[in-house]
């Protein structure tokens, strides 16, 4: 058996120890994540090693001061897979983020359990959410919204309170595959709405292609 | 709401412009007209007529300086109150002889506009058309009177111009004391709302500080361990105490607005004891959280408060508002009851029990 490719990933993020923290879960993982480069600027996901990268892990708060936002659009629109991986734990930024074109949103508190998941997911171009997001999501209150179901909805927010796809399942009397579709459902709902961004479009596209979803479903 | 500080100043500034006009008016009154009107009493058809029509004004101003007493204005009698001093004033030009008429004696060509600015308020449409009507028709009584001739219309403009303006720059004096009035109070209301900020970010850096103070008690000696080698990071009791430490820091730091809602404070010091007892608590909140009446508040935050403590091992805590509900939720391993649904009032409570751990959820609908 030949060697697994590697999914190469750069980190952006001004905390060295958060650096290293997730340096040593890639280097644990498997399949094997590699960290090409890592830094606490832009400039090292787009030039050099990084800009080569299949998957930015992107902190939103580069240094004191507003949240990076520039950057990540500079990102997005740069075609990147960029993995938002912030210690900001309101809706408003998370969904923010997935709008402007992010694949996916993740506080710090729960990196250890899904940032590598995460990675795996986006390098595949196919969509994660972890469970802080989908709270977001099935709190959302915002104007422009998608449209979710009921039982969207009641995944969502037991997926969030529980943090196991088990208990979500055994809670809703459905199995662990229909849960995860319901979740996927309602991740590219949202890249369907808001404004466009070649990430989402390509979320979509896919979907779309598999079935996941219909046109009247946006 | 925010009008109000601005109707107040407005209306203290309204007052004392009222009490401006009245007295100017009375010492017009009094001091200029009643001197002239007993000085040429030889130039008027009939002296009996002028002295009444004086004396409706002044009655006219008593009504009005009453009135400003009790702060009331004339409200719907301010029109004919208003075209009745204009009638007065007719009967006075009439009673002048036309070679005494716009001049020294003619004292009711003055006095009528004020009298018309301290019945209408200053309000400058009404008194500018009031003004307008009185020149209007003491021209004509002036050329019916056979005073039609150039120079004598001329002198006529001229005394009308001279007492109109006067009486006109008030009243648009008026509106410039408003407008001030409005930014005044515009400005009054920002300062207050400065001074309230201001203490409000003062109240919370002061909270912050007291917290900041606690964590570092908690960190340090723990980091400094940790630097020392008193404590190593492949012990696991060591490890969850870092866990717990970075959990609470990052949750500090996260925060922005410091939770308003009765719910998310009493559970996440519900979490802080968990914490402090050594338990790992991933806490969460998302959502606009309703607020629940007391009675449901107390069953939910009881039920976190019991699933928290049956545990020592990790947990998980959520709090979920959307638009009609509010959900609480506790993940941990630790037996809490049975599995099912039950009803505790307002508040349905669901336990679920799996290899993950056991999950009890309340919530409340509105």
């Amino acid at each position: 058996m030949g060697p697994v490719s590697a999914t190469r990933i750069v980190i952006v993020d001004d905390h060295p120890a958060i650096v290293a923290g997730v340096s040593a879960w890639c280097g644990a993982a498997d399949p094997p994540i590699e960290v090409v480069d890592a830094g606490p600027r832009l400039a090292v996901a787009v030039t050099g090693p990084g800009r080569d990268a299949d998957v930015v892990v992107f902190d939103l708060q580069l240094g004191a001061g507003a949240p990076a936002w520039r950057e990540l659009q500079h990102l997005v629109d740069d075609g990147r897979r960029v993995v938002v991986y912030s210690q900001h734990a309101d809706t408003a930024t998370a969904l923010h983020c997935l709008d402007v074109g992010a694949a996916t949103y993740l506080t710090k508190a729960e990196g250890a359990d899904h940032l590598v998941p995460a990675i795996h997911a986006v390098a595949a171009d196919r969509p994660y959410t972890p469970p802080a997001l989908g709270g977001a999501m099935a709190t959302d209150r915002g104007a422009g919204r998608p449209e979710l179901s009921d039982r969207e909805r009641s995944v969502l927010l037991a997926w969030f309170e529980s943090d196991s796809k088990q208990l979500v399942a055994k809670r809703l009397h459905l199995s662990v595959s229909t849960v995860d579709t319901y979740i996927e459902r309602v991740r590219v709902k949202y890249a369907g709405a808001g404004r466009p961004a070649g990430s989402k479009a390509v979320l979509v596209a896919r979907a779309l292609q598999d079935g996941l979803l219909g046109l009247d479903d946006l | 709401m925010g009008d109000l500080p601005g109707e107040l100043v407005s209306l203290r500034l309204l007052r004392s412009m009222r009490t401006a006009a009245l007295l100017v008016t009375a010492t017009v009154a009094a001091g200029l007209a009643l001197p002239k009107l007993l000085a040429h009493a030889a130039e008027y058809w009939s002296v009996p007529v002028q002295a009444a029509v004086l004396g409706g004004f002044g009655v006219v101003l008593v009504v009005e300086a009453a009135l400003a007493r009790r702060g009331r204005s004339w409200g719907a009698a301010a029109g004919p109150t208003a075209v009745g001093v204009l009638v007065l004033g007719v009967v006075a030009t009439a009673a002048v002889r036309p070679a005494g008429l716009f001049g020294p004696a003619h004292w009711s060509l003055g006095l009528v506009g004020w009298v018309g600015v301290v019945v209408l308020g200053g309000a400058v449409v009404a008194t500018s058309v009031f003004l307008a009507a009185h020149a209007v028709i003491s021209t004509a009584q002036v050329v019916l009177a056979g005073r039609a001739d150039t120079a004598s219309l001329s002198e006529l403009a001229t005394v009308l111009v001279g007492v109109t303006s006067a009486q006109l720059a008030f009243c648009v004096a008026g509106i410039a004391l408003r407008r001030l009035a409005v930014l005044a109070a515009a400005a009054a209301a920002e300062q207050a709302d400065l001074e309230t900020a201001d203490r409000i970010a003062q109240h919370l850096h002061a909270d912050r500080d007291t917290r900041y103070a606690r964590l570092r008690a908690e960190a340090a000696p723990l980091l400094g361990a940790l630097v020392s080698g008193a404590a190593s990071p492949s012990d696991v009791a060591v490890q969850r105490r870092c866990a717990v430490a970075a959990a609470r820091l990052r949750r500090m730091f996260g925060e922005h607005e410091d939770a308003t809602s009765a719910v998310a404070t009493e559970i996440g010091a519900l979490v802080d004891i968990a914490e402090r007892r050594g338990t790992a608590v991933r806490y969460a909140v998302r959502g606009a959280l309703l607020e629940p009446p007391a009675a449901a508040r107390a069953v939910l935050v009881d039920e976190v408060a019991a699933a928290l403590l049956a545990t020592t091992g990790p947990a998980r805590v959520t709090v979920a508002g959307t638009a009609t509900s509010l959900v609480v939720s506790v993940v941990a391993d630790g037996a809490v009851g049975a599995d099912g649904v039950r009803r505790r009032g307002p508040v349905e409570v669901t336990t679920l029990s799996a290899a993950t751990g056991t999950w009890v959820e309340a919530r409340w609908d509105r």
